[in-house]
């Protein structure tokens, strides 16, 4: 098998899998193209994520690694959660992902991260931008047809 | 239920087979160069192996078949002899198409890098390449044309009997990539004007780690390897016996119930795609009609030909969604972007691949869990859900 127990476990029994209908924030991250789109969905209350969601499009890396993280900042602060959303903290959590893979992490996390702004954006809430990722920080070539 | 449809990366071991090959790993286990009788009555049995080989493909003599290790090596070896060849007389330019397997367009890389100029012609949208397209490519100084016999992701069958007389007829050497073909559709090297022809034992019930190369009498090898005299000095090392018998009764058996199996695949076959284009959104790869028996490649727009594969093993159906050789990277596969699969349905790709132990319930099983699990990949893809939308909106 490609993947480890953990992310084969969390790909066939993914938690928060579907969109919310009363989310706060949405974030999208990929394309058709570049072959994964990550959708994640955060309900707020206070300040704290009391809800999550997310849709996929793409392989096990992606909806196992949508799964952990959505599961995780639940019941965090979006301050907390912006910290967890870390790339090489969810391929620890993943317990390794193959390294060809790894794409699907930063999707994971940048998703979460849009989804963040998107709920500051809709609420009028002060943030640094530099806390964010500026979108896709491992591809290079979106223009391409396929990366 | 388990179900194994990966049978254009590996197939099952047959009865025959195996039980020709026991006695060579226990009992016949001389060294076929040795003097001694021992050795000498190994020798006799790789040769009726050779003559068995021959006369399933065709060939004029027994002399014209090297045993190999496999596709990758005959692919390799049948190349770079038709380049040194070429070399010889001056003539550096390769005909090839864009859909090859790996063991022939990386071996073409490498020619390129040593000064071969490599033009690789496009299949059409139905995944064939025409002789007339073939044709318009040959030049003057084209050393060599190798084209494959029927592709290993899509099933689609080359025209190889018309491109093989266009090479005999301009005097360029010939050579067909049969590794998917061999043991599942009439292949005869003489009709074909074949000069060059790689088949692996695997892939019709033979054991791994044999392969043949045919070579026309006349046409030099070059070896790959240096070594002993084995295979007349083209191949040293000593033989793989086991596989080398294995190969040869599996292929002579594939070969004489070729007819019955191959109507019994197609109907298989054609019993799953009904199924499973009924399903919206979804588009078959490569013609209908130009096919290998038992080859289904299918497309679902909106979900991921990996999280397709792993959901049907999950359940028990073991299939792929491209080539086993490559299943590491996250690129589209070469093969359906080089017959213009549109980008929405290029990732949501199955290979289905059926053998003689499939069964009819074993289809209906296949169509049914497919057509499950394409519906649970869509319930949360946003791809899919903005398809749908923009659906919609046009029908407004």
């Amino acid at each position: 098998m490609l993947y480890n127990h953990t992310i084969t476990d969390h790909f066939l029994h993914p938690q928060n899998i579907g969109a919310l209908n009363d989310a706060d924030g949405i974030g999208e991250v990929g394309s058709i193209s570049c072959g994964e789109v990550v959708r994640i969905f955060i309900k707020i209350n206070d300040g704290v994520i009391i809800k999550t969601g997310f849709e996929v499009f793409g392989g096990a890396a992606a909806i196992a690694g949508a799964s952990v993280l959505t599961e995780l900042v639940k019941g965090k602060t979006t301050d907390e959660a912006l910290h967890l959303a870390d790339s090489g903290k969810l391929d620890t959590l993943l317990d390794g992902l193959p390294p060809s893979r790894l794409k699907s992490a930063v999707f994971v996390c940048e998703a979460l991260q849009a989804a963040i702004k998107n709920y500051y954006d809709n609420n009028g809430i002060v943030y640094d931008l530099f806390e964010f990722a500026l979108g896709c920080s491992m591809c290079d070539g979106c223009g391409d047809e396929f990366v | 239920m388990y179900v194994y449809a990966d049978n254009a990366a590996a197939t099952k071991l047959s009865e025959k087979a195996k039980t020709a090959m026991l006695p060579y790993f226990d009992e016949l286990y001389a060294n076929p160069s040795a003097i001694h009788s021992a050795g000498q009555k190994i020798k006799d049995d790789i040769n009726h192996s050779r003559e068995t080989v021959a006369a399933a493909i065709g060939a004029e003599q027994a002399g014209e078949i090297t045993f190999t290790s496999g596709g990758t090596e005959s692919d390799n070896q049948a190349i770079m002899s038709a380049a040194a060849l070429g070399a010889e007389k001056g003539k550096k330019h390769i005909v090839s198409t864009d859909f090859e397997h790996h063991a022939v367009l990386h071996t073409l890389n490498k020619l390129k890098k040593q000064g071969f100029e490599i033009t690789l012609a496009r299949p059409d949208r139905n995944g064939i390449v025409s002789a007339e397209t073939i044709a318009a490519l040959i030049r003057d100084d084209t050393a060599l044309v190798s084209v494959m016999y029927a592709n290993n992701e899509i099933g689609t069958i080359q025209p190889i009997g018309e491109i093989g007389a266009i090479c005999r007829e301009r005097g360029v050497l010939f050579h067909t990539d049969a590794v998917q073909a061999a043991g599942h559709i009439s292949i005869d090297v003489k009709r074909d004007n074949v000069d060059l022809l790689s088949l692996s034992g695997h892939k019709f019930h033979g054991p791994k780690g044999a392969g043949v190369l045919y070579a026309r009498k006349g046409i030099a090898l070059s070896r790959l390897m240096e070594g002993g005299g084995q295979e007349k000095s083209r191949r040293p090392g000593t033989e793989n016996v086991p596989a080398i018998i294995g190969l040869a009764a599996a292929l002579e058996e594939s070969v004489s119930n070729m007819e019955r199996e191959s109507e019994y695949l197609t109907t298989l076959r054609n019993r799953i795609i009904a199924g499973l284009t009924k399903i919206e959104g979804s588009v078959m790869n490569g013609s209908e009609k130009q096919r290998l028996p038992g080859n289904i490649n299918i497309s679902f727009e909106g979900t991921d030909g990996e999280s397709l594969v792993l959901l049907l093993y999950h359940i028990g159906i073991t299939v792929s969604n491209g080539s086993a050789c490559t299943s590491v990277s996250t690129q589209p596969s070469h093969v359906l972007r080089s017959i213009g699969v549109p980008k929405e349905y290029i990732r949501g790709t199955l290979r289905i691949t059926l053998s003689r132990y499939n069964t009819a319930e074993q289809a209906d099983y296949i169509v049914e869990s497919v057509t499950k699990i394409v519906h649970y990949l869509r319930s949360f893809s946003p791809t899919w859900k903005e398809k749908i939308l923009e659906d919609k909106e046009r029908a407004v």
